[in-house]
């Protein structure tokens, strides 16, 4: 047994073809910008924290949601950010309380079950109160969301357009890609805050600018009780989602931290002011 | 490797410029999908930078990211995750520059190989370190990663020489 590096100079292809990648194999690698790792780091960092303050605000959107469904003032729609293409298919947000989910299948009647038509913590309606907006049959990759909570430090907050599952500008700014579950499959629909209506589990990630192509992302729980879509981040950044349930309005997500084995199961559930874990 | 600035995150931006593109690419050989070696690459430098006073102050801060980045790499070849398919359906920001049909068909070939032998010889003929460092990260004796290197080598050529008396190389 030698202890000697072995040949390494045989003229064979297998040689050849080694030191030309170990030459030049890296030139087709390009570095995104630093500035989309450091952004990544600094958004797992934070996203512990802003997870209670996102609960916190995404009541207080639910708040702002109410008054205005007993003093109807929906133009105070802030700006929609994204492209400016007016033609949009999706199912935009109406500004007046036309119920617009033509494109949907019809929600659960409100009086379907026992449970009462007024959302937990929500003044009960006056009768001029926007109508509900389903969830489901949303197109997720075109559509207009109010996202009232960011979980990172540039991750974009107010009425977000998506185009083709990115909301925002994408390339250099930041953005947020979106699609309707972690792998290839459907939203997960159920009931989490006790109207009655169902409530959509998507899942977006933030994008720092170009070159942004993490899988950092994070589930985003969409009602749409206030006459549009509401979306509130919810559960971990950075993990491979395994499965999702809905039970008893309490939502279970089971995930795996990236590269390593073990799935680890969270509940989480609506108390009234914030999704906390149960 | 330069932690000695004081601007931290200079130094970084340095370090992860000028070492991006070579870890990528050793993942890319061992792992044989594009994707999955940026992404394991990027996830690597992100926790130095997470760490970037310690890992600067090292003698080798490569040698950190490396093995973080091959940790990482063994853990995403053996868990096939959904992962790997969520990052395809990603669009690509850049693209992909001409890459050389002879690497492609190098790192087919090493796909082929045990995944001790790609590890092996991707670790000593492509990221150039001697076998007794190796040795010492894989914990086995160097006797072990030469015979692994023979072995690797013989069917690398093997493979190399009939895909190459075939049809062409590229794909």
């Amino acid at each position: 047994m030698t202890s000697t590096e072995p040949d390494s100079g045989r003229d064979d292809a297998a040689a050849f073809l080694l030191r030309s990648y170990a030459d030049g194999g890296h030139l087709t690698f390009t570095a995104p910008s630093p500035d989309v790792i450091v952004h990544r780091a600094r958004r797992r960092a934070t996203t512990k924290m802003a997870l209670s303050l996102a609960a916190v605000v995404a009541v207080a959107a639910g708040g702002v949601a109410a008054i205005n469904a007993i003093q109807p003032d929906a133009d105070r729609s802030p700006p929609i950010i994204g492209p400016p293409s007016p033609s949009e298919t999706a199912p935009a947000p109406p500004p007046s309380p036309t119920p617009s989910a033509t494109t949907s299948p019809p929600a659960p009647p409100p009086s379907s079950g026992s449970r009462s038509s007024s959302p937990k913590g929500t003044p009960t309606g006056t009768g001029s109160a926007v109508a509900p907006l389903s969830v489901r049959g949303v197109d997720w990759e075109n559509t207009t969301i109010t996202i009232s909570a960011s979980t990172g430090d540039t991750c974009l907050t107010g009425r977000i357009r998506f185009v083709d599952g990115i909301g925002g500008t994408p390339g250099d700014a930041p953005h947020i890609a979106i699609r309707s579950a972690y792998d290839d499959g459907a939203a997960t629909f159920g009931d989490l805050n006790g109207d009655g209506r169902d409530e959509a589990v998507v899942w977006a990630s933030c994008m720092a600018g170009a070159g942004d192509e993490d899988g950092s992302g994070q589930l985003l729980v969409v009602t749409g009780r206030s006459g549009r879509l509401v979306g509130s981040w919810v559960g971990t950044v950075a993990e491979v989602v395994d499965d999702i349930k809905i039970t008893d309005e309490r939502l279970t997500i089971a995930s795996t931290k990236k590269y390593t084995e073990n799935s680890v199961e969270r509940t989480y559930r609506w108390t009234g002011t914030r999704y906390e874990r149960a | 490797m330069r932690g000695d600035q004081p601007d931290d995150r200079a130094a970084f931006d340095r370090f992860f410029q000028t070492w991006y593109g070579r870890v990528t690419a050793q993942i890319h050989a061992y792992l044989g999908d594009r994707a999955e070696a940026e992404d394991v690459s990027q996830e690597a430098f992100l926790r130095a930078w997470q760490r970037w006073p310690d890992v600067a102050a090292y003698e080798d801060p490569v040698a950190w990211v490396r093995r973080v980045a091959w940790n990482l790499a063994t853990s995403r070849l053996r868990r096939l995750t959904v992962a790997a398919r969520v990052l395809r359906r990603q669009p690509l920001v850049a693209p992909v520059p001409a890459v050389d049909p002879n690497h492609v068909a190098l790192v087919a070939a090493l796909r082929t190989l045990p995944e001790r032998q790609r590890r092996v010889i991707v670790l000593h003929y492509i990221a150039d370190l001697p076998t007794a460092e190796i040795a010492v990260s894989l914990g086995v004796a160097q006797g072990t990663v030469l015979s692994w290197l023979h072995r690797g080598r013989a069917k690398l050529a093997d493979h190399l020489s009939e895909t190459s008396s075939g049809e062409a190389v590229t794909s």
